[in-house]
């Protein structure tokens, strides 16, 4: 095949959705790079830190930026396992499976983001507070979710536990969370209330910080969006595969 | 299909099956069967290894969803008629589908109360004299001979009269004699207007036993002929033969193009209409009335459904008092991990009270999962699974059933292990905010346990997926039940005290009625 018709080809393939795709992988890369020039140069450092604590406090953009995403993430594996349970539609577990495995990743960096600023503010990695343990509980809840699907052979019983497993998973959180807040915390509260007893917190957003807070959610958002889709069709590939194979054998 | 085509049964028929299709995964088990029984007729299902015998019977019988077509009882749409139509039917498979540690009399008496019969001693004495198991009644299955299991599978099949029997190979294992009876049976029971339909591997029994002979062959029914026109030796010809002479019907159907096959999972496909066989409704009906003389609970609704909660819960509890399986684990596991426990932290500082609280939901959570995983896995293991879900029992019943015997387990263990705990920790345990906290977090870590347990019965390796899925869900409670129990035990009067008891109580509430809602679906294509 020359080179034109191979080129001429993938374009073809890449046309309709591809299109889309291609430009939300294009503006998430885009966006991730704002982010991080943003996080790093353009937001104006905490006035009342200083030093490694102050450096550190920049982190809070990427920290905040994967919560959101993960939110989304289980958000959307909430809304796939209904929908699949109710149309029985593969598309939808599909669906569920690639935003549990995106809200786990982001899950993960809040994990790894936090134990970094809490390094020099906290003069710890980590500590048993009980927003930090809320949210380790809720990225395992999500890990034995997949742990799960890998333990069952038949691919629809296989979608239909884990769509079950994933709903009240989700409902889950909303209480381990309320039942976390009860207790005392010192992690600080930057959106939606205060934390009179909060460690390394810093006051008040200004104009800088709140644009590179909002551009930071905005990239994370779309960064999960492209994962999950592109998981997604990966997932409908490996199905496909495997319905190749059972014809075959 | 085979050119001699059998003459339709005069009597109206009680199992019609229509371009049934069913995949498991993208492999096409059943590829569009048809099929009619009568009243009184007997058919035979023959087939390799692998031909659909068995997904086609757990099709008729409700155990298995299929993708397209219908199947239809005594006139009525198997999907649309719900778990009551289940009374009509009676299943032998090749598993026993009985509780091993149940004996004779008791296996029957509780599928008795599962399909809500009358007064049933005197009908099961009959049965069980019937294939000779009267002298054995009071012996643990698991002592019976295969043949034996077989015969009393069989009197579990027709102990509430269905019109419908649906036989999976019900001659495995039989002796001779045994085979015999089988016969014997199957003859009275179509002379009493049954519709049966067995499946075997033995040609002569499948002529001699029925009137028409089907063989199934890749997923559809390639030949259909009377039983009377057929000899030993035809037989073998045609289930040999690869390819029959012209491509019949049933294969017509069969071969689906490509892009049917494909869009067979489309919300598109899923039904394809009813069957009009050309009989009225009141005719189905008095088939179906005159073929169950045996007398049932008149009364239905919410007694029933209690009635079949407590018969479970209590094989359950009977099923354990033989075993000694579950109890004795957990307990003494429990006793064990508080031993540990004490080992592990210096009693005699005054601060080790303070552990008190960690200790006994530790312990709590920890052998819970020991009997939880034995709810569904042992009747998984055994087959009886199958047959409960065969009975016309609400899913829900079977749900609240195995909560009410686990909360009962958990508790008998925690009256064992508290007494220890009590003793080696010197902390005055038995306080009314105590025990209520281990009341509703029981309750609830119970409810959504069940759950999983139920959802991992299925699995591979469930007795490690178990504790992965369940203890993280359970963080709340467990949060709520140390928080409250460290609160009560140090006597602080705490003005959280209401949050965590109500924690606890939206925990069990919320999850008890979602697990039950959604408890149906795990169930729907066991």
């Amino acid at each position: 095949m020359s080179s034109s018709t191979a080129n001429q080809s993938l374009l073809a393939g890449i046309g309709g959705w591809g299109w889309a795709q291609l430009l939300l992988n294009a503006t998430t890369v885009l966006a991730m790079g704002v982010v991080i020039w943003a996080s790093l140069l353009y937001a104006k450092p905490a006035t009342n830190l200083a030093g490694a604590e102050q450096f550190a406090q920049r982190i809070f953009y990427i920290h905040l930026g994967c919560a959101f995403a993960a939110l989304g993430a289980f958000l959307m594996s909430l809304i796939g396992s209904i929908a699949y349970l109710i149309t029985r539609n593969l598309d939808w577990d599909r669906a569920t499976q690639a935003s549990v495995e995106g809200g786990i990743i982001f899950g993960a960096g809040i994990t790894i983001s936090g134990a970094i600023w809490a390094r020099p503010t906290w003069n710890t990695y980590w500590t048993w507070d009980p927003r930090l343990t809320t949210a380790l509980i809720t990225v395992l809840i999500y890990v034995a979710y997949l742990l799960f699907r890998n333990g069952i052979d038949n691919r629809e019983q296989r979608a239909r536990f884990g769509s079950i497993y994933a709903l009240v998973a989700f409902l889950t959180i909303p209480l381990t969370y309320e039942s976390a807040r009860i207790f005392r915390s010192i992690h600080p509260i930057i959106w939606d209330g205060s934390n009179s007893e909060a460690e390394g917190g810093f006051e008040g957003i200004g104009a800088t910080m709140g644009q590179t807070l909002t551009v930071a959610l905005i990239g994370f958002c779309l960064l999960f969006s492209a994962l999950m889709i592109m998981r997604w069709q990966q997932l409908r590939l490996e199905d496909q595969v495997e319905g190749l194979r059972e014809r075959l054998y | 299909m085979d050119g001699s085509a059998v003459e339709v049964a005069a009597a109206p028929p009680l199992i019609v099956v229509s371009d049934l299709r069913k995949r498991y995964g993208r492999r096409p088990i059943l590829r569009g069967v048809d099929l009619s029984i009568g009243a009184g007729q007997v058919v035979a299902l023959l087939g390799a290894n692998g031909a659909g015998k068995t997904t086609l019977m757990r099709s008729i019988a409700g155990l298995s969803k299929p993708d397209r077509g219908e199947v239809r009882l005594g006139g009525a749409g198997l999907q649309s008629a719900g778990h009551e139509l289940r009374r009509y039917v009676g299943v032998v498979s090749h598993a026993p589908l009985l509780y091993e540690s149940l004996n004779g009399l008791e296996n029957l008496r509780f599928f008795a109360k599962m399909y809500d019969m009358q007064g049933p001693d005197e009908r099961i004495e009959a049965l069980l004299r019937e294939v000779d198991l009267w002298p054995r009644r009071h012996d643990l299955v698991r002592t019976y001979s295969r043949g034996m299991v077989q015969r009393l599978a069989i009197a579990r099949a027709i102990l509430h009269d269905p019109p419908v029997l649906l036989l999976d190979e019900p001659d495995t294992g039989l002796d001779e004699p045994s085979a015999q009876m089988l016969h014997e049976l199957i003859q009275h029971l179509a002379a009493s207007d049954r519709a049966i339909l067995f499946t075997t591997h033995h040609f002569g029994r499948a002529l001699a036993w029925s009137d028409e002979v089907c063989l199934l062959r890749d997923g559809a029914i390639a030949v259909q002929r009377s039983a009377s026109e057929l000899t030993l030796a035809e037989l073998r010809t045609l289930y040999v033969a690869k390819e029959p002479s012209e491509p019949t019907a049933a294969e017509n159907k069969s071969s689906v193009s490509a892009a049917d096959e494909t869009d067979i999972f489309s919300p598109d496909h899923v039904d394809a209409g009813t069957v009009d066989a050309g009989y009225t409704d009141d005719e189905y009906e008095n088939v179906a009335l005159a073929a169950v003389p045996v007398r049932m609970a008149t009364e239905g609704g919410v007694a029933a459904f209690w009635r079949k909660v407590w018969a479970v819960a209590s094989k359950d509890v009977r099923t354990e008092l033989r075993t000694k399986e579950v109890l004795g684990t957990m307990a003494v596991f429990g006793v064990l991990a508080v031993l540990i426990f004490g080992l592990a932290f210096d009693l005699r500082v005054p601060q080790a009270t303070m552990v008190v609280p960690g200790v006994i939901w530790v312990v709590l959570l920890f052998t819970g999962v020991l009997g939880l995983n034995r709810s569904f896995g042992s009747e998984v293991d055994q087959g009886s699974m199958t047959s409960l879900l065969m009975a016309p029992v609400q899913r829900g019943a079977i749900f609240c059933g195995k909560v009410l015997s686990g909360w009962l387990f958990i508790w008998v263990t925690l009256l064992l292990v508290l007494p220890v705990v009590l003793v080696i920790f010197d902390t005055s345990l038995f306080q009314p905010w105590v025990l209520l906290a281990l009341l509703l977090g029981s309750f609830g870590y119970v409810v959504v346990g069940t759950l999983f347990a139920a959802l991992t019965a299925n699995s591979r390796a469930r007795e490690t997926l178990l504790p992965i899925l369940l203890l993280p869900v359970l963080v709340p409670l467990f949060v709520a039940g140390l928080s409250l129990t460290g609160n009560v035990l140090d006597g602080r009067a705490d003005s959280n005290l209401g949050s965590w008891f109500s924690i606890l109580a939206a925990y069990g509430l919320f999850f008890g009625l979602l697990s039950f809602a959604v408890f149906d679906l795990i169930w729907e294509d066991s």
